[in-house]
């Protein structure tokens, strides 16, 4: 039953579930304050990791084994994606949910043996570093704008 | 009462500049005596943290660690903003690092020199000419407590190098917070140096 929780957790960022995957993402666009930069954090998220999986060539902990996935292993991909949605979730009360489950997909990942904890730290870091300075871009071109800066 | 404000939260800036070098320190501590792995759970951990009472913060639910923001918040900034970027470099740090000299030299530079820098460079007379909102006093104060710092972990031409490249990145306005550029740039120089 926990193991199922837990393959469940990280399939819900899986490629397989584009469906889901989708409705994440309008969730996001309709109720985070900062459409603009969740949206954007996102695309450049998804084509920077595999950049960087193809730069370090790390292996995952699971390479060689039937289940593992081909690519590289760092960073984590689906530690990324989670950490731009709970920094897209910050200032609304879905923060709270968005959180925990972000958590449990990065733990997953670990737990079902496809990436290190190394491997899931840079992904988390590369998705929130990509957050903050697409904020930091975007409230510059609003300033410059004379729209004002905000979380 | 402008001028009591103004002792106020300069006391504030000194206050955050001592908390930011002591938890740099305390994050090479954690690195040498229990390891990679542990840092990174920890930070990791320290961030999610961090997030929820900022959020709290946020959504205006009054917690027991408004006092934090009330003591340490810089004015006309995010709540926790200064923390979060810290935190999420020292990560960025620790994770793009693959030599532990490197990733400790370079926490002690980001710690101790940039502190030491704003310490210094807010007193500071001499505006730098290529960026008038950092002094010559600034500057200064990076390089030599940068390398002081960092000395133990890379020798001394690894340590004036480091001090000066990721010195002179401080002093850009690239219009990124400190916390994330000498981070990022500390990172790019290991890609080059293929540390």
């Amino acid at each position: 039953m926990e193991t199922d929780l837990i393959y469940l957790a990280s399939k819900l960022v899986d490629d397989q579930f584009y469906l889901l995957i989708t409705l994440f993402v309008f969730v996001g666009l309709f109720k985070f304050k900062r459409r603009d930069v969740f949206l954007l954090s996102l695309l450049l998220t998804l084509l920077f990791i595999p950049v960087l999986k193809d730069l370090y060539k790390i292996p995952r902990p699971c390479a060689g084994e039937t289940y593992c996935p081909s690519s590289y292993g760092f960073p984590s991909i689906h530690s990324a994606v989670s950490f731009v949605f709970i920094f897209g979730a910050l200032g609304t009360p879905l923060f709270f949910i968005i959180l925990p489950l972000g958590a449990l997909v990065s733990f997953s990942r670990i737990y079902l043996g496809v990436h290190s904890l190394s491997q899931v730290a840079a992904g988390a870091t590369v998705g929130m570093v990509i957050y903050l300075l697409v904020w930091i871009f975007i409230n510059r071109f609003r300033k410059h704008f004379s729209l004002g800066e905000e979380w | 009462m402008n001028l009591k404000r103004k002792k106020a939260e300069g006391f504030s800036e000194d206050a955050r500049q001592f908390l930011h070098i002591a938890f740099g320190i305390f994050i090479i501590g954690v690195l040498y005596f229990l390891g990679k792995q542990f840092t990174l759970l920890f930070l990791l951990a320290f961030i999610c943290f961090s997030l929820l009472i900022i959020n709290l913060r946020l959504i205006r639910v009054e917690n027991p660690f408004d006092f934090i923001f009330n003591r340490l918040e810089r004015r006309g900034h995010f709540p926790g903003k200064g923390a979060l970027f810290y935190l999420v470099g020292l990560l960025f740090l620790v994770s793009f690092s693959f030599s532990p000299t490197f990733e400790r030299g370079t926490i002690a530079i980001l710690a101790v020199g940039d502190g030491a820098s704003t310490l210094f460079g807010r007193r500071g007379k001499n505006p730098l000419s290529w960026n008038p909102k950092k002094t010559v006093e600034g500057l200064a104060a990076f390089l030599l407590f940068g390398f002081i710092s960092s000395f133990y972990f890379f020798g001394i031409l690894g340590a004036a190098l480091c001090s000066l490249v990721l010195g002179l990145v401080e002093t850009l306005d690239l219009g990124i917070d400190d916390n994330l550029s000498i981070p990022i740039a500390a990172v790019v120089l290991s890609l080059f140096l293929n540390l």
